[in-house]
């Protein structure tokens, strides 16, 4: 008994699983007083998911079964630590995403491993990547400071982020991976020297929006992730790439090296790859389509030099399964960030947004007790509420409804894609017509989530109404609860009559939801 | 040096096993060594030429049946190469007989008798080792016919008597008949003697005896012979989806394999060698007449012998280790820095004690072990075992395929899964060799790995004789690189780059070789550059030629290969920098240590694996790097003994012989064993004297320690 009390004075190891496109990936990891996060054990197996999914959409039965007999193989891992399955954080990427059997892969992985597997949307998954940064000890050094654009080739899709000062300004998934690439260049026939110019074009893509999502002129740098540019990292340094010290620094390589190893890796078959350096097959097959990617990229930015991060994706999943509560904020400051971003690319009103974004948030804490939403609702009207107008870059006439296809479109970094459409739907009842069944975007949601949409929606159009000139002249704003009425103070001005006619409109869904007429009274 | 330049790079590789043994035949012929160990060389250079011909001549063999033509190093065809190994194994015999007469004829004089015959044994003594025969040996014999409807297929190296029995009728057949003598029969018969003690060879007495098997017939003579089967056939794990199962199949096909040796008493009729030759299916090349005792191996225990001390060396038994403290836990003292153990002149205990303590520390969550060759009752297996009882994590790769261990390592591996291990028997296609355990351990800080890494076995009782240097550290890179192994064997995950070992077969060859390159570089850039190797044997081609084209480049290669060598030295314009040295003595060799010099910072590393291409390509091993100061200066000592060594040194001439370093007349004598063992005898004691300072009671819920 003595000692079980002794043993619970450290910290409890956590375990992330994460399955790829060409790997299912166990990291088990404790946080330590001074050290951060500590990893325990790594297993690695190579699956034959992506492959799967570019031939059929499907991931067929072998793969599903190869897939338990893994995780059969980590839970005897789990169970040395003593952790219970029910407690991993497992995730599965992009590819199994793409698969029409999804679902049942992943109930099937579940029910067989007791491991609660869920699916990630590619806005999250660049937000792990993002969040690995938090797994170096001195990240403010280096990475904390000026533009980075960080890359990530996967087998079926690739991420391109860009943090300034540690902050996510843009986030943006492309459906281009080493896979599909591989399998294009196989059913067209295509020489391994073209491989090139089928990269060329996304890589162009890219590098586009990048430069239209950041300030004319400034200087980029080029942070690639994911496994196969760490594993050609320590084929071009002596050292492998890992180790505590590893973890912290990244590999700099010339793109001219670079260069120079895509040219060898493209002019080796597959089976010369694997014998000499003991790869696994599927690893081989993907490795001259990253190598590729990475290089074109390089090109295109006119890069002399790029870096190879030694963190991974799993890396983030453990900085969020050690450290959950700090989490969210940095997550809000992150989507809070990018909704501005998308804000200014269609030219928004930033101050009016700034005002409704304040009234609304003031609302939402002051019904707390009536809506029983969450931090995580909270958010989502925020980011409603700064781009609630957004459509008017399309047109004024229904630019409510250009609001919500534009915000649907938009990648929130670690927001899901239904918590994207929450959002979508809560700024477009931001006028006009309250939700109604008749509205598909509205119709189309599952029933709690239409709740929060109305319950958001209905504070959302009171704040907009309270600033309907959009010159902010009322000023801050108090706010009274009585039983059957919200009484809005301005500190500065009495309120016009526009504001009282909006506000007599807006207040409908307000009223119906939360059984109280809106009235502005004079300031004092 | 044209001479040398069109002579062979390389040394064919069976011609350098024998050389070996004849080094080891040689420490039995050198008068300055007590009669019993020289009787033991005798005895030990018998038990390799049994192994040799199983495996390696057996291997010929099929290569001759296959009809494969595939030409070794130096050019030889697998024909050439069996012709040339039979020459000099013949050659070898004679000189192991030679060597057995004269060692009898003094030991006699010691009071120690090998009799050739029971005629020159006393009536007293007669009676006495018959009523032992009766008594213990006569039961356990059963004769069988040698043809017969259910024909008898003897086992591979067990001793049997071959009977001649009279026709019953004349102008009749003569019949045949076996006795073996299975491995609960003793070998030697003890007896008094005036002058010390007599040892009979049982099969004098059967053949004395033999007539009670036969009542009423004629036993016409009564010969001892052994046949050696081919043990060169691998699993062949495609057909085999079990592989206990695929074990136990093999050690069955062993019995039943081809039979490449016969040897038989030179006194047996040509007729009796002809009708075992034709029933056991023997060439009749294979067939090797000796005159005197069958299976010289047998001598082994003699050369133990209670009550003739002065026909021994005193034993040189282990100290313990300066390095732990035997009164404290192991676990702290590891923590507190790594602990380099040199077996067996320090003794094996610390790496039993791991085990043991991990089994009975609450804190312990998993053991993780890889078992190649383990010791008969074993303390490993035991603590292994105990802790999976206690509900620890055990996992345990044990090797199935260690060959001519296989049955035991079946058993053994039976026990650790009823005790609710986790068994893994062995790597898919590759033998797995490295020498590692590792312990994980939750502390207040967090999840602690504990390591043991090994030149040698966990076999307590090899660990006495072989000479070989261990681990122990907590260093996390090693610690995470260990479950990385782990995770591998066990097949949890694909191989992860290590951080700090190598690991064959995928990097440990890359790395060597990179190693080599870079002294080479340094040399070429006229820096001083400086490779030490001690292994037991260099084989593989590529790893000699990137030693070569070092030498070319000036770099000083210091070679101690214990066994075999293909690599060629002192050859100008290829190897004039290599020098070879082979140590036989006490100890076997066995400890493979590497050291670079690296520019002055000095890289060593510790490994399991010899320079042989099986080593590097087909099997699973490590190679570890000495990082902490102490133990660093520690294997560095160790390495310049061994080269120092002016005693019991072979030097490896270009021409393929070796010749016995003679110390100078300037410097004293050096014997590497001795100095090495005198070293941990004074450390040892230093730390005895030093230790008892206060008198210290137990409480109660105090450990019982020391």
């Amino acid at each position: 008994m003595k000692t079980k009390n002794k043993v619970r004075t450290v910290s409890k190891p956590v375990a992330v699983v994460d399955i790829g496109a060409t790997f299912l990936r166990l990291t088990i990891a404790e946080k330590r007083a001074g050290q951060g996060i500590c990893v325990l054990e790594r297993a690695e197996q190579s699956v034959a998911l992506g492959r799967n999914l570019v031939k059929s959409r499907r991931i067929d039965n072998a793969t599903i079964e190869q897939c338990v007999l893994i995780l059969r193989s980590f839970s005897k891992l789990l169970s040395e630590f003593a952790i219970p399955p029910e407690s991993v954080k497992a995730v599965a990427s992009a590819a199994v995403r793409l698969a029409e059997n999804s679902d049942a892969f992943l109930d099937r992985l579940s029910i067989a491993s007791r491991i609660p597997f869920r699916m990630l949307d590619p806005g999250q998954v660049g937000y792990y990547y993002h969040l690995a940064f938090r797994a170096i000890p001195d990240r403010k050094a280096v990475w904390e400071k000026g533009g980075v654009a960080v890359m990530e080739i996967g087998g079926l899709t690739s991420g391109l982020l860009y943090r300034r000062d540690g902050d996510i300004l843009f986030s943006q998934t492309y459906n281009v991976g080493s896979l599909r690439i591989r399998q294009q260049m196989e059913t067209s026939g295509l020489a391994p020297l073209q491989l090139d110019d089928m990269v060329e074009g996304w890589t162009r893509e890219m590098a586009l929006h990048l430069r239209q999502n950041i300030a004319k002129d400034e200087p980029v740098r080029l942070l690639l992730m994911g496994r196969e540019l760490r594993f050609a990292a320590a084929q071009l340094r002596s050292k492998p790439a890992t180790g505590p010290a590893a973890a912290s620094a990244v590999t700099t390589l010339s793109v001219a090296e670079l260069g120079r190893l895509a040219l060898h890796v493209k002019n080796s078959s597959v089976e010369e790859l694997t014998r000499s350096w003991q790869i696994s097959y599927p690893d081989a097959e993907i490795l001259g389509p990253t190598l590729c990617m990475a290089l074109s990229m390089a090109q295109t930015l006119s890069l002399k030099e790029v870096f190879v991060s030694h963190l991974s994706f799993s890396d983030g999943l453990l900085v969020e399964a050690v450290d959950d509560p700090a989490w969210t904020t940095t997550l809000m400051r992150h989507v809070v960030r990018i909704a501005r971003e998308t804000g200014e690319k269609y030219l928004y009103d930033a101050r009016h947004a700034a005002q409704v974004t304040d009234i609304a948030l003031a609302l939402f804490d002051l019904l707390r007790s009536e809506h029983d939403c969450t931090e995580r609702h909270r958010l989502l009207l925020e980011v409603a509420a700064i781009l609630h107008d957004i459509g008017v870059f399309v047109n004024a006439r229904g630019h409510h409804k250009h609001s919500l296809y534009l915000i649907r479109n938009t990648e929130f970094i670690g927001l899901s894609l239904a918590e994207t459409n929450l959002i979508a739907v809560v700024a477009r009842y931001h006028r006009k017509t309250m939700p109604q069944l008749s509205h598909i975007e509205y119709a189309g949601l599952p029933h709690e989530s239409r709740l929060i949409v109305s319950k958001l929606a209905a504070i959302l159009r009171v704040a907009d109404a309270l600033d309907r000139v959009h010159d902010q002249s009322l000023g801050r704003l108090r706010f009274e609860i009585e039983s059957d009425a919200l009484i809005c103070i301005p500190d500065r001005r009495v309120a016009s009559s526009a504001e009282q006619v909006a506000l007599g409109e807006k207040g409908d869904l307000f009223e119906l939801i939360y059984g109280r007429r809106c009235y502005v009274r004079s300031p004092r | 040096m044209k001479k040398s330049i069109l002579s062979p790079r390389f040394f064919n590789r069976e011609t350098s096993w024998l050389a070996f043994n004849q080094r080891v035949l040689d420490a039995g012929c050198d008068t300055h060594l007590p009669l019993l160990e020289r009787l033991k060389f005798l005895a030990i250079t018998a038990s390799n030429l049994d192994e040799f011909f199983m495996v390696r001549v057996g291997g010929l063999k099929l290569l001759v049946a296959g009809q494969i033509r595939r030409r070794d190093l130096t050019g030889l065809t697998p024909r050439q190469q069996l012709e040339q190994v039979t020459r000099r194994v013949r050659q070898m015999v004679a000189e192991q007989y030679t060597l057995y007469r004269t060692l009898v004829f003094e030991l006699a004089v010691k009071g120690f008798h090998l009799p050739e015959s029971l005629a020159g044994l006393s009536a007293e003594q007669q009676a006495w080792v018959a009523r032992d025969f009766d008594e213990h040996i006569f039961p356990l014999l059963s004769p069988v016919a040698l043809a017969g409807e259910r024909p008898y297929r003897p086992a591979g190296l067990l001793l049997h008597c071959a009977v001649r029995l009279a026709p019953t009728q004349e102008g009749g057949a003569h019949r045949f008949a076996l006795v073996p003598l299975g491995p609960l029969v003793p070998r030697f018969l003890r007896a008094p003697h005036p002058t010390g003690a007599v040892f009979v060879p049982v099969e004098q007495l059967v053949a004395q005896q033999i007539g009670r098997f036969f009542g009423g017939e004629q036993v016409l003579e009564c010969v001892p012979f052994r046949m050696t089967r081919n043990a060169d056939i691998e699993l062949r794990e495609d057909l085999s989806p079990d592989l206990l199962a695929g074990m136990q199949e093999l050690l069955e096909d062993r019995r039943e394999t081809a039979c490449i040796r016969l040897e038989i008493h030179r006194s047996a009729s040509r007729l009796l060698v002809n009708a075992l030759a034709s029933h056991l299916q023997v060439d009749l090349s294979d067939l090797y007449p000796v005159d005197g005792p069958i299976e010289l191996r047998a001598l082994l225990p003699l050369a133990q012998a209670e009550g003739f001390d002065a026909l021994r060396d005193a034993p040189w038994l282990p100290v313990p280790s300066p390095a732990v403290n035997i009164k404290e836990p192991l676990f702290p003292q590891i923590a507190e820095r790594d602990i380099l153990l040199l077996h067996p002149y320090e003794a094996f205990d610390p790496v039993i004690r791991f085990l043991e303590e991990a089994a009975d520390d609450p804190s312990v969550l998993a053991i993780k072990q890889v078992l190649y060759r383990t010791a008969r009752d074993s303390a490993i297996i035991e603590a292994l075992v105990r802790a999976a009882l206690a509900g620890k994590h055990v996992t345990v790769l044990i090797e199935l395929r260690a060959r001519f261990d296989e049955a035991r390592n079946i058993g053994q591996a039976r026990r650790l899964e009823q005790a609710g291990a986790q068994v893994v028997y062995g790597v898919r296609g590759l033998k797995t060799h490295a020498k590692i355990c590792l312990v994980v351990r939750r502390e207040r800080q967090g999840i602690v790995r504990y390591v043991h890494f090994g030149t040698g076995n966990y076999n307590e009782r090899t660990a006495l004789l072989y000479s070989d240097v261990g681990l122990f550290t907590c260093a996390p890179d090693f610690g995470a690189d260990a479950s990385d192994f782990f995770n591998a064997v066990t097949g949890a995950s694909e191989p992860q780059a290590l951080r700090r070992l190598a690991m064959a077969p995928f990097t440990l060859r890359t790395a060597l070789l990179r190693l080599i390159t870079d002294e080479t570089a340094r040399a070429a850039n006229r820096e001083k550059a400086q490779i030490i190797l001690k292994m037991n044997a260099l084989t593989d081609e590529t790893l000699i030629e990137a030693l070569y084209a070092a030498s070319r480049a000036g770099v000083r290669v210091r070679l101690n290969i214990r066994g075999t060598c293909c690599l060629r030295p002192g050859v100008n314009g290829l190897s004039e920098h290599i020098e070879v040295v082979s140590i036989i003595d006490r100890f076997l060799e066995h400890a493979r240590l590497f050291s670079f010099y690296n520019g002055g910072h000095e890289r060593l590393f510790i490994s399991s694996a010899d320079g042989m291409q099986r080593n590097l390509d087909k099997r699973v091993e490590l190679m570890v790097p000495i990082l902490c100061p102490v133990a660093r200066s520690r294997l560095q000592k160790i390495l310049k003994t061994y080269f120092k060594d002016t005693v019991q040194a072979h030097r490896l001439l270009p021409d393929g012989t070796y010749r016995r370093c003679r110390p100078s007349g300037k410097t004293p004598p050096c014997r590497s064993q001795r100095v090495l063992f005198d070293e941990a005898q004074t450390a040892s004691t230093r730390l005895t004297q030093t230790k008892p300072t206060r008198l210290e009671p137990y409480r109660r819920n105090q450990p019982l320690r020391g």
